[in-house]
């Protein structure tokens, strides 16, 4: 599997490039804007969230896209020849989107950070004063339950493109049926998960964390077998 | 001794049939033609044997296993598409294969990029068709199985990559080798294939040994062909 993920991280090098390029344009516009404004001006600070939220749209779209490709494209299939699962061949695709999703949210955050503090030292402590009162726990738990809800999307669109692929794939209406599937099923996540998470505090989140974990690696076995025994490249 | 052995084989896409009731078994050590006009089923036989199409009825086995995802170890295919990303250098399509496959030689690879007149460190997508041809072919061949598949090798390329692909296969396959070719080009495939199945509509129609044909008759491949399709 680690080979299969190198693999998938050398398709990704092209779209980090480019986001490379532009947060160092964006650094340097931080470091122009604060040299000819009031250095205590956190708002240019703005301009880097605008950044950091097209960075995270982008790379959604991205990943999404490659898989797509990747299922549809006979010119990419190249993983599909191995000998190797389809459970192995979705769960690398899947462990690459979250490496590079844990990669990218981790260093759009030191990024902000840092630059928040240069922008305007007095912001740390803002930041301190955020986290006491046991926000800190409520805030890793709202990430947690965020990163494992974030994977269990990834899961449900990708065996959504399989489907599309395996049993959709002479329908005229397909890529609407798909995303009626999908947005009805994420209704239903919805309904059972988030909706419920009115006090987030009181959650005992290590259930909630487990179960979405489980529907995600269900949802990636439907897939490989699909791959292995339905779908034709 | 047959290594290969399908029965009944059929691949249905809704109303047209890909493969219909095909049924062979491929023996150790021979060259196989597979002859026929586009559509003939051809490639849908070369991907159900690797198992990248799934058959709808009928059976296919390797070594008495069951074709699936686990018997492409002991099977190189080299498919018609271009199943590699364009911005992928020829070292790390080397090295992905090489991690991938425990048959496949570095060494082996290196040297048939050599024969075949191909750069190690350049992108793929700075390659002609040929070139591109010829290294689908490398990696082929870089592998050390028993079945090897080329799904239209010689298919839009020049006279001398033609030459150097057909002598390479020859050369690098020991003699214990299956070795399966579908291709258009007759007269270039005449002088290496031993065995020729013609398929039409999915079916097998004729299967002739070319040894013997050519002892008992004066005729060429491509005088069969014609013959066979009647056209």
């Amino acid at each position: 599997m680690f080979n299969l993920i190198k693999f998938e991280i050398l398709k990704q090098k092209k779209m980090f490039s480019i986001l490379g390029v532009l947060f160092l344009l964006m650094q340097a516009f931080i470091i122009y804007k604060t040299s000819i404004l009031s250095p205590l001006n956190i708002n240019i600070m703005e301009n880097g969230i605008l950044l950091i939220f097209i960075s995270y749209v982008l790379f959604i779209f991205s990943s999404l896209l490659t898989f797509s490709k990747d299922i549809n494209s006979t010119d990419r299939s190249v993983v599909f020849m191995t000998p190797y699962s389809g459970f192995t061949i979705v769960s690398s695709k899947f462990l690459t989107t979250i490496i590079l999703g844990t990669l990218l949210f981790s260093t759009t955050f030191i990024w902000f950070v840092a630059n928040a503090f240069y922008v305007d030292p007095r912001i740390g402590s803002r930041i301190l004063e955020y986290f006491q009162n046991g926000r800190f726990i409520i805030t890793l738990k709202t990430l947690m339950l965020a990163f494992v809800s974030i994977g269990s999307f990834f899961a449900l669109v990708f065996l959504s493109i399989i489907i599309t692929k395996t049993f959709l794939s002479k329908l005229k209406f397909k890529t609407l049926i798909v995303i009626i599937v999908m947005s009805i099923l994420s209704k239903i996540f919805n309904l059972i998960f988030w909706d419920n998470l009115s006090d987030i505090s009181s959650l005992n989140a290590g259930i909630y964390i487990i179960i979405i974990a489980s529907i995600t690696i269900f949802m990636l076995w439907i897939s490989g077998w699909l791959i292995d025994n339905k779908t034709d490249f | 001794m047959e290594n290969l052995i399908i029965n009944n084989l059929t691949k249905g896409y809704f109303k047209k049939k890909a493969l219909n009731n095909f049924s062979y078994s491929f023996k150790k050590g021979i060259v196989y033609g597979l002859i026929g006009p586009n559509g003939s089923g051809k490639t849908t036989l070369m991907k159900t044997i690797y198992g990248l199409v799934k058959p709808t009825k009928g059976t296919l086995s390797m070594n008495h296993n069951k074709i699936s995802y686990k018997t492409r170890k002991n099977i190189a295919f080299m498919p018609t598409e271009d199943v590699f990303m364009p911005n992928l250098m020829v070292s790390e399509i080397l090295k992905f294969y090489n991690n991938t496959f425990e048959d496949f030689s570095l060494e082996k690879s290196h040297k048939i990029l050599e024969n075949m007149k191909l750069p190690l460190d350049e992108k793929i997508e700075t390659f002609s068709t040929g070139m591109k041809m010829r290294l689908k072919v490398t990696l082929c061949l870089s592998r050390n199985v028993e079945l090897y598949m080329f799904d239209e090798p010689l298919n839009g390329i020049d006279v001398i990559s033609k030459d150097l692909i057909k002598n390479t296969i020859i050369s690098m396959t020991s003699e214990n080798s299956t070795i399966v070719i579908s291709s258009h080009a007759l007269n270039e495939m005449e002088l290496i294939l031993e065995q020729v199945l013609f398929l039409n509509e999915g079916s097998l129609i004729r299967n002739i040994n070319l040894e013997e044909f050519r002892d008992t008759e004066n005729k060429s491949l491509e005088s069969l062909y014609w013959e066979v399709y009647n056209v």
